[in-house]
């Protein structure tokens, strides 16, 4: 984090606006402080502040996205604050929407929602002595709210319907993989084995797409919200957690598949308990190679916002380098040298 | 230019001295860019040491499996053509093996420590890490 009384001209500027979208909404006598702006981000500006009124402090998010491109495969705001609606009416843990920004704030496009305390950094959630009780609840937190998630009714959802990833999940990477210009012979022997070995899809549920270690806020007692709704589609509940499992995941810990924290049998025991589907761990192995393709190409895509000059960063510019490391690991998976 | 001093070597040498020693005066997201510059530089001085090398060992090698000559780009871009038309398809595992070994050279170049140790090779730069 960093005090948005150090950055520049921009910064102020999201702070008057974000000042005036507030009043507008909750009055004169409401105001803003404690500006903090978050780390990193792959698709939005994360800001965080205290709203302020008469008798009440709240701490609140500001989501601003940044990413804007054609072939971003990030969903835009506003599919995104309907699904934490939809999320937050279930009781699955979300942080609470509080309001959309509209062409008045002169924000762009974004919302806001009530800001959940907690850790998100992989290493130090498997790391840090104090989340040991956090780390031996995570596999099965992790099953019980894919569960719910994934029994929800699709029909508030159909607006995901012509999302790519909903539409033909090899097609979507494919198409992305492709808009990047960079040739790959690794990801493409993964899309061909992929293709090649095409998992039938059970059933179609509401997906988060991006349920991992690093999109999950944590306290030390557990699970506090699900964060990063911008790849949910709908999909093969297969999918979620398949990617929840994908060895990128595990942050160096291989032996615990489920986010380096957790086994399968204790992911699959609560999955079921909460009236998940039958897990087919063959279909599972297929969405974690699919994950590792997914995750290779969205590295290539950080080094080409970079590389192109559309946003440049040299976090982005690690990520190109970063990429063969995941094909390594695509790789060694296909050989069957790693599971 | 390789006599004068200071040589590439240094040079990279002095940039990374300059950002170990001023992360420590960085906010959050500063030392997460240093630590990533640091990274990047890295990775260059290893490929400036092997990639020539290794770009001429796989350009004899895709030569040798196409049975076709090219650059090494021309080369990897018919390749991956060719992979997702099926023409590989009975030839699984040699493509693969082609591949990988592509692979391992990258990453003996972008992030050596990750590789497993019977696919290590001269490791001239340990890595910054990142993440």
């Amino acid at each position: 984090m960093r005090d948005l009384s150090e950055c520049d001209v921009e910064a102020e500027r999201v702070r008057d606006r974000l000042f005036a979208a507030v009043r507008r909404r909750y009055g004169a006598r409401t105001s803003i402080e404690n500006l903090q702006s978050a780390t990193l981000g792959g698709s939005n500006r994360t800001v965080l502040f205290d709203l302020r009124e008469t008798s009440t402090v709240r701490r609140l998010v500001l989501r601003q996205e940044t990413y804007v491109l054609e072939e971003s495969p990030f969903l835009a705001p506003h599919p995104q604050f309907r699904l934490l609606q939809i999320a937050h009416r279930a009781r699955i843990p979300v942080p609470e929407p509080i309001f959309e920004l509209d062409d008045d704030d002169g924000l762009g496009r974004g919302y806001v929602v009530a800001c959940i305390v907690g850790e998100t950094l992989p290493k130090r959630l498997i790391n840090d002595p104090n989340f040991a009780t956090a780390r031996n609840r995570f596999a099965a937190q992790c099953g019980e709210i894919l569960a719910r998630l994934h029994a929800l009714d699709v029909a508030p959802a159909e607006f995901l319907a012509q999302v790519p990833d909903s539409v033909d999940p090899i097609a979507a990477q494919t198409g992305r993989y492709d808009s990047y210009g960079e040739t790959h012979p690794a990801i493409e022997l993964g899309l061909r084995w992929l293709h090649l070995h095409r998992a039938e899809s059970s059933k179609t549920c509401l997906l988060h797409g991006d349920f991992r270690n690093g999109n999950l806020i944590v306290d030390y007692s557990g699970i506090m919200a699900v964060l990063d709704w911008e790849c949910a589609h709908l999909g093969d509940p297969m999918e979620d957690i398949g990617w929840l499992c994908t060895r990128s995941w595990r942050f160096g810990n291989p032996a615990r598949p489920v986010g380096g924290m957790g086994s399968k049998d204790e992911f699959a025991a609560a999955y079921h308990a909460n009236g998940g589907v039958q897990i087919d761990w063959e279909v599972v192995r297929w969405w974690e190679v699919f994950g590792l393709v997914r995750w290779a190409v969205l590295n290539v895509m950080q080094a080409h916002g970079h590389v192109s000059g559309q946003r440049r960063a040299i976090p982005f510019a690690a990520c190109g380098r970063n990429t063969c490391v995941i094909e390594y690991d695509l790789l060694m998976t296909l050989r069957g040298e790693y599971d | 230019m390789s006599r004068n001093w200071p040589n590439v070597d240094e040079i990279f040498s002095t940039v990374d001295e300059f950002l170990a020693n001023i992360t420590g005066g960085l906010d959050e997201r500063g030392r997460y860019d240093a630590l990533c510059a640091r990274y990047l530089l890295d990775v260059g001085r290893r490929e400036l040491g092997r990639g020539a090398e290794l770009d001429a060992q796989e350009l004899q090698a895709l030569e040798a499996f196409t049975g076709e000559s090219g650059t090494l780009d021309q080369l990897y871009e018919t390749l991956a053509q060719s992979i997702r038309t099926g023409a590989y398809d009975t030839q699984w595992q040699e493509v693969s093996d082609l591949i990988f070994d592509h692979v391992v050279n990258n990453v003996g170049v972008s992030r050596p420590d990750q590789l497993e140790a019977r696919h290590r090779r001269d490791v001239l730069v340990p890595n910054n890490k990142v993440g």
